[in-house]
């Protein structure tokens, strides 16, 4: 992910259920924000319900109830990015 | 000679099969279509003291499900938890007219769920006072 930039995926929740979100790995070792939302009108950016400011770790950092639909998650650069950007790994599990 | 039975056996199999189905008393059926929600994504920004309200069309009578599923000052930063209005109604004119609303903070799960006859509706969006700044928002509209 580079300076500025955002790294989120989309998926589909088949029912209602609760999704979780983890920020498991970030390269180097720095805070990013972590959102989950559901895409604009125009499906191409991820606009967010919720939000946290995180490292990495190993229990999910966002947890959300949903309904059925489409959905997006991800990790976004609060600053902390170099130039050199990160690498980051984010789990998501929905039902 | 195994293979002779079989060569004997197959077409009597196949005749029967070919009878049984043209016998069959089963009525055809026509195909039917489920009618699958729409979804409709209501997105703007909002100013304080502000609202802004979509019209949609609902085709047949069902349960209209309206989330109000996000407010983020500047994309794609923090999203903010402000407590907002959220209602359905009729247009009128330039207005909507709201005949049934919530007050909410955004969520993934439907805030506003009303069964509604098919016609034209609208949703809207209000600060109650609660915005300091500007924000993007996104409702989503599931109906039938």
């Amino acid at each position: 992910m580079a300076p500025r930039g955002t790294a989120t995926r989309t998926f589909s929740a088949l029912q209602a259920g609760t999704v979780t979100v983890l920020l498991g790995n970030a390269d180097p070792a720095i805070t990013l924000g972590l959102g989950v939302g559901l895409h604009g009108a125009t499906g191409s950016d991820c606009k967010f319900t919720q939000t946290v400011n995180t490292p990495a770790g190993t229990t999910p950092q966002l947890s959300v109830a949903v309904d059925p639909g489409v959905y997006c998650a991800g990790a976004y650069d609060i600053g902390t990015v170099g130039q050199a950007g990160v690498t980051v790994t984010v789990t998501i599990t929905h039902p | 000679m195994k293979t002779a039975t079989t060569a004997l056996i197959s077409p009597l199999v196949l005749l029967v099969a070919l009878l049984t189905m043209a016998c069959g008393s089963d009525t055809p059926t026509t195909p039917t279509t489920p009618n699958l929600p729409s979804t409709e994504m209501f997105s703007g920004t909002l100013s304080v003291g502000e609202s802004s309200f979509y019209s949609f069309t609902v085709a047949a009578t069902g349960n209209v499900s309206i989330t109000l599923a996000s407010l983020v000052p500047v994309a794609p930063g923090p999203a903010v938890n402000t407590v907002m209005g959220l209602g359905v109604g009729t247009p009128n004119g330039t207005e909507c007219s709201v005949t049934n609303s919530v007050t909410t903070a955004p969520g993934l799960t439907a805030q506003l769920v009303n069964s509604l006859t098919a016609a034209t509706y609208c949703a809207k969006i209000y600060d109650l006072g609660a915005l300091t700044a500007p924000v993007d928002f996104t409702v989503r509209i599931v109906h039938p």
